[in-house]
């Protein structure tokens, strides 16, 4: 079924469209639910926490883009499941990744502070070409293994590897030029 | 206690148009069901259209017609790359590697080599794996920044070697970019998907009946980059241009200087 017409039933409050939602999307959902988290339980919980709390918030909301909604709704659900376990944390390598970005010590609190570093992120994906962008998106928003990534942009492992390690020395170049990166 | 990276955070507010469903991991089974679905709808919808066969020996599949001098062509590209063992290939231990001048990452899964300058021949040829620029007149070798990377290459479980380098080509002076992919234990092939409709594709057979496929991106400013994509003597290459603008014959005439033409 069309996004669209999915949309419109949530809004109507009709209970098919929860049913079309979890039709199309669960296994999305849970993809980036396992990206995060391993065990397969918490994952599964996150899902289904994403699809009440899409069903819950539309209406009021109406989202244009269906799919990076209920994205967004799986990560901020997963990350808040991650923050009650530190191992995961500690274990979870994408974090230990990007930390060479942007330390996790840097403070976020300051909602002035997470609306710059948004902007900047934002900046930066136009300046990449659309690949750079898949590649990085799926790595780092979608929470894909490089080998999946490398897969999903149809090249090789290595080649996906390298080209994520230059992406983020260019992103920690980008945010140090403005400021946002602080040793 | 460690905290979530900030940009993991910041990146749930990323503009909604960065974030494209991701399409699944389609297995090759799957996309030669998807070829041969395709070449029946091109057969059907066009009188023009010829499926070539595959070489000998190479997995490769052309759904558009070969003589098809690709502007802005809309149907979609897909062939594999044939891989084979290189069983004289040199894994160097990362003392070797720190003994070199390389600059070695710390993590374990992910090996990354870094020389900062050093000439390709003087890096390549420790490790055996010998590509067709090694040794080749045609081109000039610079000190240039050199990367060698791989997955789990400490715990024994590395794929594949990718060599990235930069040579002269002598004739034309444009600086290219190499990228070199050796095999170590895996050999399956690797599908690659060309759809995007605002580059040029041409498909080109090379001496030894594979194939390569060239690409021809034209900028805003008028300017050309191109890319050659092939499996020559089992080791994969990626060609680009380093230089502001190169067009697809500028491409034939370095595949011609490599020998590969």
């Amino acid at each position: 079924m069309e996004d669209e017409k999915i949309t419109e039933l949530l809004t109507n409050r009709d209970q098919s469209g929860l049913a079309e939602l979890k039709a199309k999307y669960y296994r999305l959902i849970l993809k980036v639910c396992r990206g995060f988290l391993r065990s397969s339980e918490d994952a599964e919980e996150c899902a289904n926490d994403t699809l009440l709390a899409v069903w819950e918030r539309i209406p009021p909301d109406r989202p244009e883009n269906l799919t990076a909604y209920v994205c967004k709704i799986a990560r901020r659900r997963t990350i808040d499941r991650l923050r009650y376990n530190t191992a995961a944390i500690r274990n979870n390598e994408l974090l230990t990744e990007l930390d060479e970005c942007l330390p996790s010590g840097y403070s976020t609190e300051d909602e002035e502070e997470k609306a710059e570093l948004s902007e900047a992120l934002n900046e930066w994906l136009k300046s990449l070409d659309e690949r750079q962008q898949k590649l990085f998106t799926l790595r780092y928003f979608y929470m894909r293994s490089a080998k999946d990534a490398a897969k999903a942009c149809s090249i090789t492992p290595t080649a996906a590897t390298t080209a994520l390690a230059r992406l983020r020395g260019s992103l920690k170049k980008f945010l140090d030029e403005r400021g946002l990166f602080y040793e | 206690m460690k905290e979530i990276n900030p940009i993991v955070l910041a990146l749930n507010d990323i503009d909604a148009r960065y974030i494209v469903k991701p399409k699944r991991v389609k297995r090759i089974k799957t996309i030669k069901y998807a070829l041969v679905a395709a070449a029946a709808c091109l057969t059907l919808s066009s009188a023009v259209v010829a499926v070539a066969a595959p070489p000998t020996g190479f997995d490769f599949r052309v759904i558009t017609p070969p003589d098809t001098k690709g502007v802005n062509v809309n149907e979609e590209w897909q062939f594999s790359y044939n891989i084979t063992d290189r069983k004289n290939l040199n894994i160097l231990t990362k003392d070797e590697l720190l003994e070199m001048g390389a600059e070695v990452g710390d993590e374990d899964s992910i090996y990354s080599a870094c020389f900062e300058e050093a000439l390709p021949s003087d890096i390549l040829k420790p490790f055996n794996a010998e590509p067709i620029t090694l040794g080749n007149d045609n081109f000039i070798e610079q000190p240039c920044k050199i990367f060698v990377t791989s997955l789990g290459y400490y715990d024994g479980q590395c794929d594949w070697l990718d060599f990235d380098y930069q040579l002269t080509h002598k004739k034309s002076g444009l600086v290219l970019r190499f990228s070199c992919i050796v095999s170590i234990d895996d050999f399956d092939p690797i599908v690659a998907h060309e759809a995007d409709e605002t580059v040029d594709k041409e498909i080109l057979p090379l001496n030894d009946g594979s194939m390569c496929l060239l690409l021809e991106q034209h900028m805003e400013d008028g300017c050309s980059h191109s890319k050659a994509d092939f499996t020559y003597d089992g080791i994969i290459y990626r060609i680009s241009s380093m230089s502001h603008s190169m067009n697809m014959e500028q491409m034939k005439e370095v595949l011609a200087d490599l020998g590969v033409l």
